[in-house]
């Protein structure tokens, strides 16, 4: 008999790098900029209404893509600053850090953008970011009753992010 | 006996020319350095692929100025200034910000260490053979000759002094 | 840290969880003869299941690119032969090949030679029309609207409409570069 399809949660996540409560916020965004989640655990200064907090969060990854595709060293053509990128396509970035905290940041190249603010003395976080876009998947992704596109409003997706992320930061 | 500054430049270089040879790749890209309110007063390429024409560098200068500022807004804490290490696909940037709003900041090739240090002294020189030299108007392009020469021989220490790990 | 290279198709499908494939089977011609019940136009239903398997594929496309590390999907050509060769394998457990370059490489063929949907099935003389695995075609424009590929997907052979394969021409329309969303409105 021939068997398919199915998943688990794979690869298994990445050894723990700390374990405390080191992590400030995460953003998902969609590539039409809308904020498919924001979770806030540790977050003292609000300087913006949501709203508006998400939206410069977007603006800040798109300009700064933007601006590594132009700036990146090794690559000769690169056409003008601000060129629209095919997604996937030019340097991008993987993280930066502030004396107040580090963002750690991945993009699929279906455009799913997922952001970490964490303590910024965290270590590199590219595999638990995508540990947690496999998450995404499982949670959001495969729920027949989730709207693509929407806010995702799933407590287990929340609860396993919540534990999940205490483990790395 | 020993020897003099000019012959240890001179060693120091022709060490260089040699590591050059083994290590192809420059570990520092450019260098910028942009006034209070984004323009761009300084910029030097040490051959990154593709360098910049003098449009494009002061748009990238004004971009990282602002991205700059909206760093410090999105903050979850309070008392942040600004990104001091972006860990792009293909380069490093690191910058530094003088209390009085100038920022420095170089492209490296990625994982390059020491550049906090390089980026101090490469202030303390532009408050030496820029801020000092009574030509030099505020806030406008550096067009100052000893600036650099001693810049080229600290970045070109501070190649050697990686080699040399 | 080295780039990671995407992962075979044989190394994914052997990690995921199955599900009996007559169980799979049969689901899928219950609909759609369901499909046909409820519509009864040959035509609207091969509609209907492009329309579910579209759907299936922009949530779809996510699940692949998480477990497959593929990292970049720029090059139309790389894109197809990932679909096929991963791709089909992940998800059906059948290899596909890439065939038919058009001279700009916008237009191929990908091949089944196998296709587990299919069992069991005979087209019955009412439902010569019907493209009976039209969900695939689904499934590949969707999941590749969602890399930013606008495709055309049509079927050029049909085992069940007697031809030797199956095949599927996917048609490049245009590559979507990404845009900054928000009107500058505040």
């Amino acid at each position: 008999m021939q068997f398919f399809g199915g998943s688990e949660i794979s690869p298994s996540p990445p050894v723990p790098t700390a374990s405390g409560n080191n992590a400030h916020m995460m953003y998902v965004f969609n590539r039409n900029g809308v904020c498919l989640l924001y979770r806030e655990w540790n977050r003292l200064l609000h300087t913006l209404n949501a709203q508006q907090d998400h939206k410069l969060m977007f603006g800040l990854l798109f300009s700064l893509k933007s601006l590594t595709a132009k700036m990146d060293p090794t690559n000769a053509e690169k056409g003008n600053l601000g060129v629209p990128q095919l997604s996937g396509q030019g340097c991008s970035f993987h993280s930066f850090r502030t004396n107040t905290y580090k963002l750690s940041f991945m993009e699929s190249p279906s455009g799913i953008k997922i952001i970490l603010v964490t303590h910024p003395r965290t270590g590199d976080l590219r595999e638990s970011l995508k540990y947690i876009y496999n998450l995404y998947v499982e949670y959001v992704v495969k729920n027949p009753l989730y709207a693509p596109g929407t806010p995702i409003r799933s407590e287990l997706f929340n609860t396993s992010l919540d534990q999940y992320v205490r483990t790395i930061a | 006996m020993c020897m003099s500054h000019q012959d240890s430049i001179a060693l120091k270089l022709s060490l260089i020319d040699s590591e050059k040879k083994r290590f192809p790749m420059a570990a520092i890209y450019s260098l910028y350095i942009i006034n209070k309110s984004g323009g761009l007063i300084f910029y030097k390429d040490y051959g990154s692929a593709g360098r910049m024409d003098t449009n494009d560098s002061l748009r990238v200068a004004s971009l990282w100025h602002s991205m700059h500022v909206i760093s410090q807004q999105l903050s979850p804490t309070t008392g942040c200034s600004g990104i001091e290490l972006l860990e792009a696909d293909t380069f490093d940037l690191h910058c530094f910000q003088s209390l009085t709003g100038t920022k420095f900041f170089v492209v490296c090739e990625p994982g390059t260490q020491h550049m906090e240090s390089l980026l101090k002294d490469i202030y303390e020189l532009y408050t030496d053979y820029v801020l000092k030299n009574p030509f030099y108007e505020m806030e406008m392009p550096i067009r100052c000759e000893l600036f650099d020469i001693n810049l080229s021989q600290a970045v070109q220490k501070d190649r050697v002094a990686m080699l040399g790990r | 840290m080295a780039p990671v290279g995407p992962r075979s198709g044989d190394a994914i499908f052997a990690n995921v969880e199955r599900v009996n494939a007559e169980l799979f089977t049969l689901t899928y011609g219950a609909t759609v003869r369901q499909l046909l019940t409820d519509l009864e136009e040959v035509e609207e239903v091969n509609k209907q299941l492009d329309q579910m398997g579209y759907n299936i594929g922009i949530r779809l496309i996510d699940e692949f690119l998480a477990k497959s590390n593929v990292t970049r999907c720029v090059d139309f050509r790389e894109t197809a032969e990932v679909i096929a060769k991963v791709g089909f394998k992940m998800f059906l457990g059948v290899t596909a090949t890439v065939s038919n370059w058009d001279a700009d490489g916008t237009c191929c063929s990908i091949i089944l030679e196998d296709n587990p949907l299919v069992d069991f099935v005979e087209l019955p003389d009412t439902c010569q029309g019907l493209y009976y695995c039209n969900i695939l075609s689904g499934v590949i424009r969707g999941a590749l609207e969602m890399v930013s590929m606008k495709t055309e997907v049509t079927w050029i052979r049909d085992v069940l409409r007697g031809d030797d394969a199956y095949e599927l021409q996917v048609k490049l329309l245009k590559q979507v570069p990404e845009e900054y969303p928000y009107k500058d409105d505040e």
